[in-house]
Order: structure tokens, then sequence, then C-alpha cells
């Protein structure tokens, strides 16, 4: 027993931070009905604030668009620069500053309400959800500009040394004194925000408008003003949590993200309502992955699973089955719509033309501008993927790079190890990916919105710590080394390395980029199909109003599975051409943030066209659109930070994304060449009439 | 949309303008409102006022469009045309909509606005934004709120319910109080008892009363004036009695017999 | 008190009205259908039927629970729902919404629900066939043939020249007709319109009166639930009147208007409060 009880002690100082984060995500939820995905950012950015205030006296400034730059290039002057730090003296005490990083936290989180959230008040889930993806992509990358990714920076812990170097003796195991301390802390931040809410008027008007902002408009509640000041306290929340915990986990720019999941399970938990649930539920969720973790490591004839990392996710999945529609609706009213689907009619001089550029760039193009297209045409097939799910049916998945990876993997099982021959074998490996696809359905028969958005990627990292890590299904830990043939048909090869008679000595040759092409264009001509069949109307119906679409006959269910049955399909395609291109397969790439960001980047291009996807695709990480921005305008480090505000701004101003903002402005131009076509005849017309008037004169 | 169609000049011969005495502070005045959703017309100008300590029912069956001119009173329907002057301001938008409740509108809506996960005693602190609440006000008027203070509001029948929004809306100390088919779904017994209320409270509050019922009779027989709604267009007004005595008039109008 | 007085007069007038039709040609029947939601009992105990070739109306004031009637009987309530439902000799009794709409039983909205985002076209071409796996592949792979139905209704509805646009970009009372044309389409045997005027002005109202007593002329059965009498009055053939859940009376038109419970019920009882 002694063993288990010494894990379980160790474990507080985890679940104090789940728990800290868990009660951050509710107090966003309940107060503006927003799932944060964020949450982690601003307190890794509110660390690093304090930790620079409190050993330079810098106060870091983040990136800001300059708008005389063009102007300045001209004429090669300085007008404006805003600095990346403001000095303000010498490094602080560690008090002040943190005053100071909370003040901060304050500011930010009264932007993030007017600038961003504010304004997507009324609109769908979806969202909303990549919005707050967008504030994440941005903090971090703020974070990362400013500070650099690689080096912890040294925190200046809040606690005392004395408190920090002593440890207390429970029934015989040694445990530091910190740890029960942020345990303390925590608990206590919880039965604060409790009392707020159970007690003051401000808590009563946020509950209130919480359960229908309708009503607590009518008693003068401005719903707006309770959002503003609880923003303002989340952010402080989150930036302290991060001050006191980072000096425990040591602070990276990506940390909290990643225990932002964790700390979701627990909040889902807590139907996203109660504090005390949400606080308990991350403390037993840290002590049940310690002691799974030590069974692991113990006894040889536990399988090692990864099952501690799955845990969170059990835990999330396992909530929204057994309680259906998980998050409290809130009695605000949606009104804003999701991007219009516009049906891809079929123009063949443009399709040819831009098949014909990938086709040259992709045979003559130097080597980046290769590589990057053909990232682009796999993106762009994993985009459609999105496109399926998300932007037809409005089925928010965050699980899309978890199939790819199945893919993959099914493509070392049944290419190299079994080996079944080329058409064959990624065409498997895409059908195990559906299989799982429509294994995960199974949340969004039940639960919708942001909650599936959780459901999918609680299920997307399940699915990689079990398939993919120690001793799952896939076992590429320690065993990077199983490579695949390029695939061939009729005697022609067309992988990275097949030979061809231009640039044929490069590697990835022509021919593998030709391969991608020809998909991409089976893909899309798939998806465009699909649109325009019965099916796809369904989809569009189920999209628009589940309720009518039922009452129409159409089965929402079998609409949703063959929805996400299609998605894993083209994204296990992409997920088999990623596995040719490499060669192996390699995991490194699924995580929390590659997952969201697949969604961000979709949404981004246009989620509900064919087009937007081919935007989309260009977006991705090492896309055609990415090496562009390196080579023209040096977007460098600063290209993930420009992703997010890209983002934000989409999700504000323009849900329809690129595509939809590029349909605009052709609809624009069109309209402006019509008047003034028949500004034209209406002035031919004129003279004429004039000359006729005239001619019969004289 | 019809721009015109401000009360049928054939249907109703009583339509007289204003508020019965001079002199009496007008609390609600609209003139010409065309209002509905997205941009939809369901009320399409109707002219209405209501002055200070008087009870104004409006009539008319579902779908008339009362609901929606409640609405757009305080700020959650949208003014297509026309103007919603409440308590001495335009009404704005959404964006506005609390500040139309601080001016001190009270509207009592359709599912009388009570919040389910509330105490009946949070409920009632909801009805001032600043300083203390004595609920002592709402039970002298419902003495059966007493014992029900520490219960979710949610567990009350209908007709608590109804107590809790109208002890709330006195509570709110109201220049203009509006209330949404207050019988809606309670028994006969319960609304006759509930409708006096109203009367008492235009008597002993002075606030002005903008009553919305199905049931003509027992509405008019609370109120100073009426007027009736049909299909979005005012088809009857004036005072209470000379409505009643209209007997048959009223009814037609009201279930669209002679049509 | 005034309860026992109501209950005879229902009494009275579906007795009458019972003798006539002899329950002949019923296309949907309920027995003793109740919703409760927590302790409300939102709709008690109701059995009523329509006929087939008639146009068949439900009224009843605000909050009489006829919108959760149909609620009920089309599937959306299977954990509230207790009683049965028969329709044309099948047993629909908490059968699952597309299930109901596949066996002819179909609906429209108050709040009309219509897929805003696809043309009117696709919004009756989503109804106007159950799609199986099987079928949806075939469709996929050769395209949608047969939309003959779909253009009949279309043209039906007068809704041709519009069917390429887009539902929001039309006239409100156009709108309602789109809702009722997705009912029509569904091979409907059974159409249950709710509140379809509700919103209209008067001249819209006498419109689309005409339109509904037109289709049922062109074979369609109908279940007409609104609150403007009038309306209701002018095109029924035989009418179902709820109160407080209840079911209060039956009978033709001119039966209903006599009704001194009906108006009762509507008015406010006339005696009570003077």
């Amino acid at each position: 027993m002694g063993p288990y009880l010494q894990q379980i002690l160790l474990s507080s100082g985890a679940g104090a931070i789940f728990a800290a984060l868990a009660i951050g995500l509710v107090l966003t939820y309940r107060s503006s009905g927003l799932i944060n995905f964020a949450h982690g950012a601003i307190a890794t950015y509110v660390a690093y604030t304090y930790t620079s205030l409190q050993s330079s006296g810098d106060l870091p400034v983040p990136p800001l668009p300059n708008p005389l730059a063009p102007v300045e290039g001209v004429f090669g002057v300085e007008i404006l620069d805003f600095p990346d730090f403001v000095d303000l003296g010498d490094g602080w005490n560690k008090w002040p500053a943190l005053a100071g990083a909370l003040a901060v936290a304050a500011l930010l989180g009264l932007a993030f309400h007017f600038l961003v959230f504010r304004a997507l008040r009324y609109q769908p889930p979806l969202t909303k959800v990549v919005a707050s993806i967008g504030l994440m992509l941005a903090l971090q990358s703020a974070v990362v500009i400013r500070f650099g990714g690689s080096r912890p920076p040294p925190i200046e812990p809040l606690l005392p040394p004395s408190v920090r170097s002593s440890t207390v003796d429970v029934l015989g195991t040694i445990v530091p004194w910190d740890r029960f301390v942020l345990l303390a802390v925590t608990l206590g931040l919880t039965a604060g925000l409790w009392a707020l809410f159970r007690w003051t008027r401000f808590g009563l008007h946020t509950r209130a408008a919480a359960e229908n902002e309708r009503y607590a408009t009518l008693m003068g509640i401005s719903a707006d003003r309770q959002a503003a000041l609880s923003w303002m306290l989340a952010a402080v929340l989150a930036g302290f949590v991060g001050i006191l915990v980072a000096p425990t986990t040591s602070l990276t720019p990506f940390n909290f993200t990643l225990f932002i999941v964790p700390a979701l399970g627990a909040a889902l938990l807590a139907r996203f309502t109660s504090f005390w649930v949400a606080a308990v539920g991350a403390v037993g969720l840290a002590m049940a992955q310690n002691v799974l973790l030590y069974a692991e490591i113990d006894h040889g004839w536990f399988p090692d699973l990864n099952l501690d990392a799955v845990l969170p996710f059990a835990v999330i999945v396992v909530a929204m089955m057994a309680r259906g529609q998980v998050l409290p609706p809130r009695g605000a009213v949606e009104t804003g719509r999701l991007p219009q689907a516009f049906p891809s009619p079929w123009r063949p001089s443009l399709a040819l033309t831009w098949v014909a550029l990938a086709a040259a760039v992709v045979i003559w193009g130097p080597f980046d501008y290769r590589a990057g297209v053909t990232n682009s045409m796999i993106g762009a097939i994993l985009a459609l993927s999105l496109v399926v799910v998300t932007g037809y049916v409005g089925q928010i998945s965050l699980a899309q790079l978890a199939f790819t990876g199945v893919a993959a993997a099914g493509l070392a099982s049944f290419g190299a190890d079994a080996g079944i021959p080329f058409p064959l074998a990624p065409l498997l490996a895409a059908l195990a990916a559906t299989a799982f696809g429509l294994l995960l359905a199974l949340p969004a028969l039940r639960v919708r919105g942001a909650s599936l958005a959780i459901a999918t990627l609680a299920s997307a990292l399940a699915i990689d710590e079990l398939l993919f890590r120690g001793d799952g299904w896939f076992r590429i830990e320690g065993n990077p080394n199983r490579s695949f043939d390029d695939p061939s048909m009729f005697g022609v090869e067309f992988g990275p390395t097949s030979s061809f008679p231009i640039n044929g000595d490069e590697i990835p040759t022509p021919a593998f980029g030709l391969f991608v092409l020809v998909v991409l264009v089976l893909a899309c001509g798939a998806v465009i199909r699909l649109r325009q069949s019965r099916l796809g109307e369904q989809m569009l119906a189920v999209r628009a109003n589940e309720r009518a679409a039922a009452a129409a006959g159409v089965n929402v269910a079998g609409v949703k599975l063959a929805a996400f049955g299609i998605a894993a399909f083209l994204a296990g395609i992409a997920g088999a051409l990623n596995g040719y291109k490499l060669g192996s397969i390699k995991i490194d790439s699924f995580s929390v943030l590659a997952n969201l960001s697949i969604l961000a980047f979709a949404y981004l291009g246009g989620i509900s066209t064919v087009t937007g996807a081919l935007y989309a695709g260009t977006l991705f990480a090492s896309g055609i659109g990415v090496v562009l921005g390196e080579e023209l305008i040096e977007l460098g480090r600063y290209e993930t930070y420009v992703a997010g505000v890209a983002l934000i701004v989409t999700a504000v101003v323009n849900p329809q994304g690129i595509d939809g903002f590029d349909r605009q402005q052709r609809e624009r131009v069109k309209r402006w060449l019509r008047r003034r076509r028949a500004r034209r005849a209406a002035r031919l017309t004129a003279a004429s009439a004039a000359a006729g008037a005239q001619g019969p004169g004289p | 949309m019809t721009p015109d169609g401000a009360g049928e000049p054939g249907v109703s011969g009583a339509r007289r303008g204003g508020s019965g005495e001079p002199g009496m502070t007008v609390v609600l005045e609209i003139t010409g409102l065309h209002a509905g959703y997205d941009g939809v017309a369901v009320v399409r100008g109707l002219d209405l006022r209501v002055g200070g300590g008087e009870v104004v029912a409006l009539l008319g069956p579902n779908g008339a469009g009362k609901t929606t001119t409640l609405m757009a009173v305080s700020g959650m329907a949208s003014v297509l045309a026309g103007t919603v002057v409440a308590c001495g301001a335009p009404v704005g938008g959404l964006r506005q909509a609390h500040l139309v409740a601080r001016r001190g509108v009270t509207h009592v809506p359709e599912n009388r606005g009570v919040l389910f996960q509330l105490t009946v005693r949070e409920n009632l602190r909801l009805a001032r934004l600043k300083g203390r609440v004595d609920t002592a006000a709402a039970t002298d008027f419902f003495p059966a709120l007493g014992p029900l203070m520490n219960r979710p509001a949610g567990l009350l029948s209908g007709g608590e319910q109804q107590m809790l929004a109208l002890g709330r809306a006195i509570l709110s100390e109201p220049k203009l109080l509006m209330i949404d088919e207050m019988s809606l779904g309670l028994a006969p017994v319960v609304y006759e008892e509930l409708m006096p209320v109203v009367r008492r409270i235009a008597d002993d509050t002075g606030a002005g009363v903008l009553l919305v019922e199905q049931h003509v009779d027992l509405a008019l027989a609370v109120s100073d004036r009426g007027y009736v709604l049909s299909h979005g267009d005012l088809v009857m007004s004036g005072p209470a009695p000379d409505l009643l005595a209209d007997r048959e008039l009223l009814d037609a109008s009201y279930l669209g017999l002679n049509r | 008190m005034s309860a026992a007085s109501r209950a005879d007069g229902a009494g009275a007038v579906s007795a009458a009205s019972r003798a006539d039709g002899a329950g002949a040609g019923a296309v949907l029947e309920t027995e003793g259908l109740t919703v409760r939601f927590g302790g409300v009992v939102a709709v008690d105990e109701v059995s009523l039927d329509c006929r087939s070739g008639d146009l068949t109306g439900l009224i009843g004031p605000n909050g009489a629970g006829k919108t959760t009637l149909i609620d009920a009987v089309t599937g959306f309530l299977p954990g509230n729902t207790a009683g049965r439902v028969r329709f044309r000799g099948r047993d629909l009794t908490r059968m699952a919404p597309h299930r109901v709409a596949w066996a002819g039983l179909t609906r429209t909205w108050q709040s009309l629900e219509l897929f805003d985002d696809i043309s009117v076209r696709s919004n009756l071409d989503v109804a106007s066939r159950r799609l199986t796996p099987l079928g949806a592949v075939r469709d996929y792979l050769r395209g949608s043939a047969d939309a003959s139905s779909v253009d009949q209704v279309l043209e039906l509805l007068g809704l041709a020249d519009v069917a390429d646009r887009q539902p929001r970009e039309l006239s409100q009372g156009r709108r309602k007709l789109v809702g009722v044309g997705r009912a029509l389409v569904a091979g409907a045997a059974l159409v249950m319109l709710d509140e379809p005027a509700a919103g209209l002005d008067r001249a819209e109202t006498v419109w689309l009166g005409d339109r509904l007593r037109s289709l049922v002329e062109a074979g369609y059965d109908m279940l007409l639930v609104d609150h403007d009498m009038s309306l209701v009055l002018r095109v029924c053939d035989r009418i179902h009147v709820l109160e407080l859940g209840s079911l209060i009376a039956t009978g033709t038109p001119a039966e209903i208007r006599d009704d001194p419970t009906v108006v009762a019920a509507y008015l406010g009882s006339h005696g009570s409060s003077r």
C-alpha cells in the first residue's frame, strides 16, 4: 500500500494545477458560454510577463501590426516603432512584479472581451471555438517571439524558501510541503469563486445571465458588463495560477496548454457548472493517473498502454456518453450563421488552369516550392475531410489528425508488414481510419457544438496514446524504422524517390507530386459530387436544423455517421499520402496543438467549400503559402502569430474564411463591371437618342 | 409589409387617442410602430400610449403581435419603423436593452422571466441593481411567497412562479410595468385572483401598466383602456367600458368571426 | 365548478359529430395521449382523430397544448409521452421522428425551421425521398433522376418561380409555403400544420387559407393548428378544441362557432369576472 499512498500524495501538485485551470474554464463558461482553449496560454503569457518584470523590469509588448510599414518602406524611415519591451527599471521585487503581471492579465482579459468575444456572443459554437484557438496560437507565439521557445527562464517562486525546501512525513512517505501548499491555495481559490458566485451581486447576476440572458436583460442586467468583468477575473486567475505553479512545472510556452486537456475533463465532470466538482475532480484525476502510472511500472502483468495518459480522455468521453448533452445550455440566442456551403460549379477551364499550374510547379519548381505544393495538396485533402464533417454537417471534429495517424500506421501494417500491393494497402489503411471515424461519430449522436469538439479532441488523443505509444497496437516508440515501399502500379513507381525524366534526381521527385495531384483532383471531385448528391443535401439539412431534418424524414444519426465515415476516409487518404512522403511513420506531430490548428486553418481557408479546403491546404505547416510567406515577406517566426490573429479576425469579421472573402470581392468587381456597363449603355442610348432627336431636325 | 394600416377606420368607431386625464405623465408613447424579427414586421403601424397610474389592456388573438410589441418596448425586437419612447427616452437596439429596464420599465415576459436555478429570494434580489432589496413589499402582496424564500424557483407551481414574477416586478418599483399573458397555463382560480393585483399595483404605486391578455373580460375588468390587435393591425381601441359594451364587435374582431 | 359544464358541452358536441361521421376513414387516431413535463401535464388523455379527405382543425387558447400534441404525435417527445398513436392502421407510438415521416405523417413549425442555406428546391428534395444507405450510394454514383414529385408540389404551391432562391430571400407568406411543401413532398398522407398563419397579415392569411383548401381538394389530408379562429372556421371541415391540455369540444365549424364553452375558453369565461 505504501508506494500507492506515496503516488497519491505526490500527485497533489499536478492535481492542484489541473484544478486551478479547471475552475478557470468553468468560470469563463459560466459567465460567457465559451470553452476557452486559450486559458492555458493566458496563464503562460502572464507567467512570462511576471518573470520578465521580476528579473529585468521589462514589460513585454505583444507584436503589433505597423500600419505605416509600407510608407516607411518606401521612404526608408522609421516613423512608428512599437517596442518589444517597455523598460520599467531594474528587476522588481516579486510582489510588485506579481501585481504588475496580474494587471496585465486584467487588461488582456478586458481586451479579449471587447475586441473578440463580445462580437461573437451570438455566433455559433464553431466560430467561438475557432476564435479561442486563434487566441491560443497568438498568445503562445507571442511568448515564443518575445522570449524564445527553447530555454525555460528562471522564475522566482512566490512561495518562501522555507516552504519549498521542507518536507513532511505522512505515514512514512516523504512529501514536499509545497505540494500541499499548492493544493491548499487552489482549494482556497475554489472556495473564493464559489462564495463569489453564491453570495455576491456579481455572482447572482452572472448566474442569472447564464441561465437566461434575455430575462436577465429584462431585469436591467448588462450581460456585456458581466462578461467583461468575468473575462478580467478569469485572466487574472489564470495568470496567478501560472505564476504560482510555474516553478514546479518549469515554464515553457506550451506546458499549460497541454494541462488544459485534463482540466477540460474535470470541468466536464462538473458540467462546467460546479467549481467544487471541477476542483475535486481534477485532483482525483491526477491521483488516478499517478496510481495507474505506478501500476504500469510496478506490475509486469499490467499492460503498458499509457493508461495514465489515456485516463483524462476516457473521463471526458465517458462523461459525455453518460450524460448526453453535457453542457448546460445558455439562454442566449444564436443569431449568427455557419459559413455558407456554396455548391462548387464545375468550371473545367479554371480547374485545368490550376491543375496545370500545380503540375508545372511540381515538375519544374525549385525544391522549396515543389515540397510546399506537395504538402499543400496533402493538407487540402485533410481539409476536405473537415469540409464534409464540419462544413456540411456542422459537427466540430478535432480528431481528423488522429485518422491520418491511423492510416499511416495501417499502411505500415498492410503494406510493409503484410505485403499487400499498392492501391489496396492505402485503401485498406483509409478504411481502417474510417472504422475509427465511425466509432468517434458515436459521441456526435448525443452531443453537439463545443461539447462535441472536446469529445473528439479527447478521442483523438486517446487513440494517439493507446495505439501509437507504449505497448499500443502499432508500437511506434522504439520501432521507428518501419518504412514503406514507394507506391507503384503497372510497373510505374510514383513515390518520393521514384525516377522521373525531369528533375528525377531530386527528392521528392516530380512523380510523387503528380501522384498526389491526381489523388487531390479525385478527392475534390468526390466532395463536389457529394455536395450535389441527395446525401449532401441531407447533410446541409442536418446542419441547418436537426429537428426539421428529422421531421422531413432524414435519418439524422445515419447522416452524421456517414459524414464522419467519409471524413475519416479522406483524412486516412491524406495520412497514407503523408506516410508515403515521409517513407515511415512519425508521430511527434500528433498533439493537442496540432489537432486544434488543423480545424483552425481549415476554418481560415473556408470550412464549407471545396475551394476553401484548397486555400486551407496552402496554410498548413510547410505548405506552399507558408513557403511563400517565408520567402516573399520574411514572415519567419511571426508565422504562427499572424495565423492566430488572422483566425481571430476571420471569426469576428468574416466567418466565410478566405474563400468567402474572395467570393465577396469577385461579386463586388462583377457588380462594379455590371454597373459600368449599364452606365455606358445608358450613355450610349442617351447619346443615340439625342442624335435621333437631332437627326430629323435639320 | 404594408406601411399603412394604423387602425382600420371602419372597424372601430370608439378610437380615442390619449390617456384619460390631462397632466398625467406619459410613461410609454408608441407612434407608427412597425416591429418584428429578422426584418419581417409582425406589428404594423401601431400607435399606443400608457400614462402613469393607468392600466391599459393590449388584446387580440395569438399571433396578433402583442408580445412583439412588448419586446419592441424593451429593446428585444427590432423597430423597423416608427418610434417607441419609454420613460422619457427612445428605445435602442438589443445591445442597449438593459438600459430600458434601468429607466424603470419592468417586463414580465410570457414565460414569466423567473430564473429556475435561483431561489425565490435570489430572484427577488434581482429586482434592484443597487442597494438592498426588502422582500417585505413582495410578501405583502403575495403572502404565499413567504415560506418559499429558499426554494429554487424551478420547483414552484405555475401560480407561485407568476406570483414571484409579479412580486419581483413590484420590488423593482417600475414606472412602466408590462405583463405578458399572465394567465398562460394557469387554472382560472389562480389568475382570477392575480388579476386584481395588477389594478392595485397601478393604484398604489402610480405605475403605468400595459397588460397583454387573451382573456378579454378579465383584462378589461381591471383596465382603464384597451387596444385590440389582429394580425399586426390595430382594429379597436378605447375606454374599457366602451369596449365591453360593444360586445358583438369585440367578439367579432377578436375571433375574426365576421371575416 | 365550470369544468363540469364544459365537459358536458364537449360531450354533447363530440357525440353529435361522431354520430354523423361514424369514425370511418380515420387516418390518424390518438388514444389517451398524455404528455408530462415533470409535474406539469401539458396534454391530458387526449383522444382525437383526423379523417381522410378532411381538413381538420385543432384550436385552443395559447398554452392549451396544441404544439405539444403535434410534437408528441410526430415522435419528438419520446420520454414524455404516454398513450397511443395510430396512423393508417400502424402504431406510431414513440417511433423516431424520421420514421414517423417515412410512415407518411409530416409536420410544419410555427417558427418555420426551414433549411436556410439551401435552395427552396433542395428544401423539398431533402424530404422527397427516404434515403437508405444503398440508395445514397446509388444516387451518388448515378445522380438524382426523379424530381417530378418536387416539381409538382412547387407548381401546386406557386413556388416554381423561386425554386432556386434561398428561403430567406422570400416573403414570410411564401416561406410558410416552403415549410408546407417540404411536409407535402415526403409522400405525406397527413400533414400537421402548426400555426401557419402566425405573423401573416390579414390578406396573406386569406390567401394562405385558399391555398390550404386547394391542397385538400388536391387530395392531401391535413391537420391545421391555428389561433386564427376566422381562418380555421372558414377552411376546416371538422375542428377539435383543446383547453389546458384537454379536449373540450369536437364538431363542424358551425357547431364550434355556437359552442359557448369554446368562446369561453378563448375569451375567458363571460360570467366569472363580472
